[in-house]
């Protein structure tokens, strides 16, 4: 894999992710997300030359909603793109919008992700994603215990005391981040007695329903150099995976997390991840999840997730925090959270993560993104260019 | 950006997306369907490269990215090995209903391979689904060619001996 | 100095209005295995297929993350595959976009749609329609289109025999295409007396229910060279969004086809393309796209679309050939239209084209459109030198 050009994020918006708002129509949620980016950035809406666009279509039952939406995102008589991939959406917006600026089609590109969830079904909207023929009979949304389930089985009680403990950071990185949704002070038992989904997946492990849209503007070295704090894709994998699950079966399920983090580092020559990453960005769709992905991204030994998350080592003031914006558990506007997890890896580099900020120098940050069938998307970020060319 | 505080009389809009659709079900899908209505039996599909028996049945191996290469019949038996007791209704996209709850759906894997099916169990009780429980299909009367025609497989009070680690 | 990024290979499966005997994944695997079987390329990272460029529509799938039925046949498996979900066309430019960044080397675009599943197309496409104010009205797709016909034809003074034109020359052309789906000769009188759909557009105005999948590799010019004697070259590509509510547009205009065009005409180096260009394959849904389109274009002047297309000019022999494979009125799911006017565009450069041959074919240009009345336009420009 070669570069032909750097690409800086140079702008970064989003809304005030929230559970309900009434006030706003998508066209105009998504603009509040825009106008902040473009204004964060300093540049002119005159000065985007394509927006790519993307969420889950059927979640809001508007079909190709990027039409209605140029209207808002500032696409009229410009270039653009639709991508949908599911959960990865905003990732794979990422991705795009960083092609598309390393590609020397474009120079300044804008990605969008979003999500009005209030106004459609969301859980119906992921059980429509299995095959008509078999799994839609079958599926509920999102809601799986599985792998919970296999923590348990290994590690007693201990693992549901490191998946609320996980619950309980995430709510009070999300208290300290004034764009997350749910800002819930929590204690472990609160998560532990909280309503049971499918066991053991609580009500306070899963990820809320979220209305949000998430905005962010990549450039060109030049451009960069105009804005005050611009910091840089390095790279990004995506792996994506067969429609059928193997869980708990014979044959081990490849993972995609680990698969596309072995990638990543490959490519650029990280050996060691814990110290070679100052901050993660991971899309935890449950707390179960972030306690397991871990072990995956990190490539980290059997057992060692749950003594970091046990000693606390992933908060904010710890040796490896992963998701000091309190992560998607937090807030989750479909098409916007995977785009969400760049934006504050990107912010964090920056250090404009307000009370949420990670209190050191940060160099490299790595942000994921998760969907489809355990599909992943991952995001390295770095603070200095990263090639020479 | 700050939200304002709201002040109007704010108007929503209610529709019914409803998308009628008749979906073609293939040579591959469809002979599997053929399989459960007419044979009361499952077929699925072998790839001679990796060895994997896959189901659903598939032409392609996604591993190998070529043709599988046999289709194999599986027997309706075998052991638990991932499940869900779903407690929360929710609409059903195919049926515009919500879906009855509790129901319980797991990961089997069929006796003579490795091969897994994904369908229905008929317990419901989250102490009585252990992993490794033996289950067996139980099948309807009146078959359609729909997954259906398995009504649900019976977890039985047995641990089937495959469904030991090698160091407990 | 950056490479250039070629067409590799193209397959198509025939279009037809419906493929009951195939599940998505079916046809799409045929599509997939051809392209394959014409390259030998295996789906390997750095010595093979980097990554997959996918396309479809949840709601035509009737399936949320559409790609998800696909991600098997398309060799993505514990790879890279990323959907688009609008015109076809744009997965060839954004794959084309991949290659150039140099992050990926060769890409699969695979693009599917089975229109037959559901019910009812304009069902689908009121579902594109705001639901606050256009889509309470009734508003689909093929009523944003006859809005738009009937203000070109009042605009430029066309009749809609002048329009059944364009339906009796691809039905012509459709004839020599193996992979047309409506194939049968007809005649204006056919087409005017059609029963009434939409007014002004009849039943032969209006691209006929279609299923079916094109896919095609692409590759970096050093591979491409390797990989094929006779690598089709993108030289160049523009796309742009109009604006939403009908009623802020002027129909008869396409501003976005015009700035599209404009765009990938000054990359391409086309500064007079009736003379540069060899032939034209743009996505005509309904039979006034052809001239309206063509005009858009610069294939003549704004309002002389329907002299051009009575003229003769755009037939296979004329000298600026318009869809000799027949168009998407010959038989094209919506989001498929972009990448077979492309996957056309690709054999007639190779001198493939069989029967519908343009001869000497050295540049070509593919179009495709989507939303109401053709709010998005995409146009790219192919080259076989």
């Amino acid at each position: 894999m070669k570069r032909n050009r750097n690409v800086a994020i140079i702008g970064i918006g989003q809304t005030a992710h929230a559970g309900h708002r009434p006030d706003v129509n998508q066209v105009e949620m998504i603009h509040e997300a825009v106008r902040e980016a473009i204004e964060d950035a300093g540049i002119r809406l005159k000065d985007i030359d394509c927006v790519v666009h993307g969420n889950m279509e059927l979640f809001e039952g508007v079909h190709q909603p990027d039409m209605w939406h140029v209207i808002g995102d500032g696409a009229y008589g410009k270039p653009g793109i639709r991508i949908t991939t599911g959960g990865t959406t905003g990732a794979t917006l990422v991705s795009a919008t960083d092609l598309l600026v390393a590609s020397g089609l474009h120079d300044v590109v804008m990605c969008i992700g979003f999500e009005k969830q209030e106004e459609g079904q969301t859980t119906t909207g992921i059980t429509a994603m299995a095959d008509p023929i078999w799994g839609r009979e079958l599926q509920t949304g999102a809601l799986t215990g599985t792998t919970g389930a296999i923590y348990v089985r290994q590690f007693g009680e201990r693992a549901e005391v490191a998946a609320a403990k996980l619950r309980v950071k995430a709510g009070n990185n999300a208290i300290r981040n004034r764009k997350a949704h749910l800002k819930l002070k929590l204690t472990i038992a609160d998560v532990m007695n909280s309503r049971m989904l499918t066991w053991p997946l609580r009500f306070l492990h899963m990820c809320p329903e979220s209305n949000g849209a998430c905005a962010i503007i990549f450039a060109t070295e030049e451009w960069a150099k105009k804005v005050k704090k611009p910091v840089w894709m390095k790279d990004h994998v995506t792996v994506h995976r067969e429609e059928t699950f193997y869980w708990g079966g014979p044959r081990k399920m490849q993972s995609t997390h680990n698969t596309a983090a072995l990638k990543i580092y490959q490519r650029n020559g990280i050996v060691n991840p814990l110290k070679e990453i100052d901050v993660f960005e991971m899309y935890d769709p449950s707390s179960w999840w972030e306690l397991d992905w871990m072990k995956e991204f990190l490539l980290l030994p059997p057992g060692k997730n749950m003594e970091m998350v046990e000693k606390g080592e992933t908060e904010i003031e710890g040796a490896f925090p992963i998701n000091p914006s309190g992560g998607v558990v937090s807030t989750n506007p479909i098409g916007a959270t995977a785009a969400i997890r760049v934006a504050e890896a990107a912010l964090q580099l920056r250090g404009d993560a307000g009370e949420h900020q990670v209190p050191k120098k940060l160099k490299t940050a790595l942000a994921s993104g998760f969907g489809g069938t355990m599909w992943t998307v991952l995001h390295l970020l770095t603070h200095d260019k990263p090639w020479i060319l | 950006m700050e939200q304002k505080a709201v002040k109007q009389d704010l108007i929503e809009v209610r529709t019914l997306l409803s998308l009628p659709c008749r979906f073609d079900t293939g040579p591959v899908m469809g002979r599997f369907l053929r399989g459960l209505r007419d044979e009361k039996k499952i077929w699925g599909t072998y790839c001679e490269n990796c060895g994997r028996t896959q189901l659903p049945p598939m032409q392609v191996c996604a591993n190998c990215k070529e043709e599988t290469s046999y289709w194999v019949e599986l027997p309706d038996e075998g052991y638990l090995a991932s499940f869900d007791v779903i407690v929360i209704p929710t609409l059903n996209p195919l049926t515009g209903e919500m879906r009855k709850v509790p129901y319980s759906v797991g990961r089997m894997v069929l006796d003579g391979g490795d091969a897994m099916i994904w369908h229905l169990l008929d317990e419901t009780d989250i102490k009585k689904l252990v992993f490794g429980k033996r289950v067996k299909a139980v099948w309807a009367e009146h078959r359609e060619g729909r997954i259906g025609d398995i009504v649900h497989f019976k977890v039985l009070d047995k641990i089937d001996p495959r469904a030991r680690r090698i160091n407990e | 100095m950056r490479e250039r990024v070629a067409v590799v290979a193209a397959a198509q499966t025939g279009f037809e209005a419906r493929k009951d005997k195939q599940r998505v994944q079916e046809m799409v695997w045929e599509v997939v295995r051809a392209v394959v079987d014409q390259t030998g390329l295996k789906f390997m990272e750095e010595m093979g297929i980097d990554n997959a460029v996918t396309c479809s529509d949840d709601y035509f799938d009737a399936r949320t993350i559409s790609d998800g039925a696909v991600t098997d046949v398309v060799g993505s498996h514990m790879r890279s595959e990323e959907k688009v979900s609008m015109d076809s066309l744009q997965a060839v430019y954004y794959a084309w976009a991949g290659i150039l960044a140099g992050h990926y080397d060769i890409t699969l675009v695979v693009a599917h749609s089975k229109e037959s599943q559901a019910q009812s197309r304009n069902l689908i496409t009121n579902a594109a329609f705001d639901p606050i104010y256009q889509r309470p009205l009734g508003l689909d797709y093929l009523q944003a289109a006859a809005l738009q016909a009937r203000a070109y034809m009042a605009k430029n003074k066309i009749n809609s025999k002048t329009l059944a034109k364009a339906v009796v020359k691809s039905r012509a052309n459709a004839a020599n295409n193996p992979f047309a789906q409506e194939r049968e000769k007809v005649a204006i009188s056919d087409v005017v007396n059609a029963p009434m759909v939409a007014d002004p557009l009849g039943k032969l105005d209006i691209y006929p229910v279609s299923d079916g999948a094109v896919a095609m590799i692409l590759a970096t010019e050093s591979k491409a060279k390797v990989i094929t004697d006779k690598p089709v070259w993108i030289l160049g590509g523009g796309c742009c969004y109009d604006s939403f509510y009908l009623g802020d547009r002027d129909l008869a205009e396409c501003m976005a086809l015009d700035r599209a065009a404009k765009g990938a005409y000054k990359m391409a180096g086309i500064r007079q393309p009736t003379r540069q260009l060899s032939l034209v394959e743009l996505s005509d849904y309904y039979s006034y796209q052809e001239p309206m389109w063509s005009e858009g274009l610069g294939l003549c002047a704004k309002g002389a679309g329907g002299e051009l297309l009575a003229s003769g000019a755009t037939g296979i022999k004329g000298r600026i050939p318009v869809n000799p494979s027949g168009g998407c009125l010959a038989g094209n799911p919506l989001m498929v239209g972009g990448i077979t006017r492309a996957a056309e565009c690709f054999l007639q450069l190779r001198g493939e084209a069989g029967k519908r041959q343009v001869k000497g074919a050295k540049r070509a240009l593919a179009h495709g459109t989507i939303g109401p009345a053709g709010q998005f336009h995409s146009v790219m420009i192919f080259g076989n030198d």
